[in-house]
C-alpha cells in the first residue's frame, strides 16, 4: 500500500492505518492503531462531556449541561417517536451509537486527525451489530411470526410469492446500505477536501485563493454532513428497531 | 398594558408586520435554495448507495451459494437480478419519501395515512365562508 509514497502526498494517505502499539496474539494482529486511538478519543470525549455536564446539576442549566441535555433529549425524542415507549429499553445503545459516530465524524475533521468512520470495517461492524441485534430482538419478541414481516399484507398470493423474496432481500440489504452510506459520505468528503487543499499549494499564492475558498465552504458542508450522517445512522437504527418491536 | 395614549394606527401596524414577514420570507427562500441543493445531492447519494448495496448483496449471496453448491454461475446471476429488483424497491422508497421499515405496501399505506392526518390537522383557512353563513 505504501509503495507509491515518493514525496508527493496522495489524498488517500490520510486513511492509512498505522499501528502505534504493536500487539500480536497467536498470528493475529491486534495492534493499537491510530484508528483505535481516535475511537478512544471519541469515547473519552463523550464520557467527559457527560461527566462535566452532570457534575454540577442545576435547575437552570449552564452551557455544558444544556449541550448534554439537548443531545440527550434529541436522541430520546427520536427513539420515542420512532419506536414507541417499548423501544426506550434500547435507548442507551442508540444514544451510545449516536455519540460514538458523531464524535468520530467531528474529530475526523480536525487537522491531522484520523476519521475512523471513513473505514468500511468500522461502519460495517456497527451496521452488522445493529442488523443482527434487531433480528434477534424480532425473533425473541415474535418468534416465527417475525417472518410475517416479509409477506405484504393484503396482496394476492401470486404477487406475495414474488414480493416476499424481494422484501427479504431488501431486509438483507440493510446492513450493507447502512454501512456504505456512512463510509462513502465520510470517505468522499475527506478525499475532496484533501484534493482541493492540494490545489491550493500547486496553484500558488494568487490563484490558490480560489480552491482555498472552496475548501472553506466544503469544510462547513462537511461539518453538516458529519452531524447528518450520525443522525441518519441512528434514525435508521430506530426504524429497524421499530420493525422488530412493533410488528405491523 | 397601557390603554391610554395614542395607539398606532392599524394600517401602520399592518404595513410594518408585512415588511417584517416579507423580510423573513425572503431570507427563508434564499436559505431554502441552498438547502434544496444539499438535499438533492443527499437524495442522489442515497439512490446510488441503495443500487450499489442491492446488487452487491445479491452478487455476494449468489456467489456464496454457487461456491457451496458448485452451480456457478446460476445463483450469482439470479442473485444479481433479485438484488437489483430489491434495490429498485428501495430507490422507490427514497423517491416517494416513504419510511424505511420492511414492506413497501405497508410503507405506502402508512404514508397515505400520515398525509391524511396532516391534512386534517391543518384545514385550509376559510373565514369567508363562515361570515356568509352568519348573515
Amino acid at each position: 500500500m505504501a509503495e507509491h509514497a515518493e514525496g508527493g502526498h496522495s489524498p488517500m494517505e490520510q486513511f492509512q492505518i498505522e499501528p502505534l502499539i504493536p500487539i500480536h496474539v497467536g498470528g493475529t494482529d491486534l495492534s493499537y492503531t491510530n484508528s483505535a486511538l481516535f475511537m478512544t478519543f471519541a469515547v473519552l470525549l463523550s464520557a467527559l462531556l457527560f461527566w462535566g455536564a452532570t457534575r454540577h446539576r442545576t435547575m437552570v442549566p449552564g452551557r455544558l449541561q444544556s449541550t448534554a441535555e439537548m443531545l440527550y433529549e434529541f436522541v430520546a425524542g427520536m427513539v420515542k417517536d420512532n419506536t414507541g415507549l417499548a423501544g426506550m429499553k434500547y435507548f442507551p445503545f442508540v444514544f451510545t451509537l449516536f455519540l460514538f459516530i458523531l464524535f468520530g465524524n467531528l474529530l475526523g475533521l480536525m487537522p491531522y486527525a484520523f476519521t475512523f468512520t471513513s473505514h468500511i470495517v468500522v461502519t460495517a461492524a456497527m451496521a452488522v451489530f445493529v442488523f443482527v441485534g434487531v433480528t434477534i430482538i424480532g425473533f425473541a419478541r415474535h418468534g416465527l411470526h417475525f417472518f410475517s414481516l416479509f409477506v405484504p399484507p393484503g396482496a394476492p398470493l401470486g404477487i406475495a410469492i414474488i414480493l416476499a423474496p424481494l422484501e427479504l432481500f431488501s431486509y438483507l440489504i440493510r446492513p450493507v446500505s447502512l454501512s456504505l452510506r456512512l463510509f462513502a459520505n465520510m470517505l468522499a468528503g475527506h478525499v475532496l477536501l484533501k484534493v482541493l487543499a492540494g490545489f491550493i499549494i500547486s496553484l500558488g499564492l494568487i490563484f490558490g485563493v480560489i480552491p482555498f475558498v472552496a475548501v472553506f465552504g466544503i469544510t462547513l458542508l462537511e461539518i453538516m454532513v458529519a452531524v447528518i450522517q450520525a443522525y441518519v445512522f441512528t434514525l435508521l437504527t430506530c426504524l429497524y428497531l421499530n420493525d422488530a418491536i412493533n410488528l405491523h | 398594558m397601557s390603554d391610554h395614549g395614542t395607539p398606532p394606527s392599524l394600517e401602520n401596524v399592518s404595513a410594518r408586520l408585512k415588511a417584517a414577514q416579507d423580510a423573513v420570507a425572503n431570507k427563508k427562500s434564499a436559505e431554502r435554495g441552498t438547502e434544496e441543493a444539499a438535499q438533492g445531492a443527499g437524495v442522489g447519494f442515497r439512490i446510488g448507495i441503495e443500487l450499489l448495496a442491492g446488487v452487491l448483496v445479491g452478487a455476494g449471496l449468489g456467489w456464496f451459494a454457487d461456491d457451496k453448491l458448485d452451480t456457478s454461475p446460476i445463483f450469482m446471476l439470479a442473485g444479481v437480478s433479485v438484488g437489483f429488483a430489491a434495490a429498485m424497491l428501495n430507490v422507490l422508497r427514497v423517491l416517494k419519501n416513504l419510511d424505511q421499515g420492511v414492506g413497501l405496501g405497508r410503507a405506502i399505506r402508512s404514508k397515505e395515512e400520515r398525509d391524511r392526518d396532516a391534512a386534517r390537522e391543518t384545514p385550509p383557512p376559510s373565514p369567508k365562508g363562515f361570515e356568509d353563513e352568519d348573515d
